[in-house]
């Protein structure tokens, strides 16, 4: 029996540490692996897509400023009577 | 018209992460809107026009530049205000930092349908891409952010014995 080889019932012999383990996914994270395969994909829970919208949103309405003063004279120009742009 | 300008400007300081760069942008956007104003079809929606002008200008920038995030000159977006009700500067700090390190075209996708308001098809129009390109961008974009940001999801680890043991106060594993 090469169990040893494969990751499994070692006793931490220096042996082990010769071979070249392959990628093994322990039975007990199985639900580590979920995650990370819905990550993956992308579609994350809905506890994650709450608190990214919160955050994007606060982060976007932090930079939500007044006006500039330097665009006001180009959007009276789009804005005056006549404008295509004054229609909205 | 007037409307429009603060969320365009908030757009052009989240592509470029740099407030005078995003100001220059708004101008040249602006300017640009004057001189093409015969282009614009009146009932057509005004935002996502000026908002598709803003992106090409950066894209056509950045691909001179190829450095989009940093930039030393000007002040940097994270040393905007931050305001009682808006989230403590660290956390702005912070999920402006994760964000500067997505792809731009995740970035804008996020941005855009996240943020700005926009459905996915009118994102689509404003990055000249089709909708299913701006969804997986955009479903791509939060899974970078989450990982950058480790936000995990409680409910997403199951019935995990350890984990329920914690939630419920019950038979705690050590």
């Amino acid at each position: 029996m090469k169990r040893g080889a494969n990751g499994e019932g070692t006793n931490g012999e220096g042996e082990e540490m010769k071979y070249r383990k392959p990628v093994v996914t322990p039975v007990t994270s199985i639900e580590h692996s979920t995650i990370q395969r819905r990550k993956a994909s992308g579609t994350l829970g809905p506890d994650i897509l709450e608190k990214l919208g919160k955050q994007l949103r606060g982060y976007y309405d932090g930079l939500i400023e007044p006006v500039p003063e330097r665009f006001m004279k180009i959007l009276r120009e789009l804005d005056k009577p006549g404008s295509k742009g004054s229609s909205e | 018209m007037l409307a429009a300008v603060p969320g365009l400007r908030a757009f052009a300081i989240s592509l470029s992460g740099n407030v005078d760069r995003a100001d220059d942008l708004v101008q040249e956007t602006l300017l640009r809107a004057l001189a093409n104003i015969d282009s614009f079809e009146p009932g057509t929606n005004m935002s996502a026009w000026l908002f598709t002008i803003l992106r090409n200008l950066f894209r056509s920038e950045y691909r001179k530049r190829r450095r989009e995030v940093e930039d030393g000159d000007g002040r940097l977006a994270g040393n905007l205000k931050s305001q009682a009700e808006q989230p403590s500067h660290l956390e702005f700090e912070e999920f402006r930092a994760a964000l500067a390190k997505l792809p731009p075209d995740q970035r804008e996708a996020l941005i855009l349908v996240g943020a700005s308001g926009f459905s996915y098809e009118e994102a689509a129009q404003i990055c000249d891409s089709a909708v299913g390109t701006i969804k997986s961008r955009v479903n791509r974009a939060r899974t970078r952010l989450a990982q950058l940001l480790n936000i995990e999801d409680v409910r997403e680890i199951g019935p995990d014995s350890a984990t329920q043991a914690v939630l419920t106060g019950q038979d705690a594993v050590k």
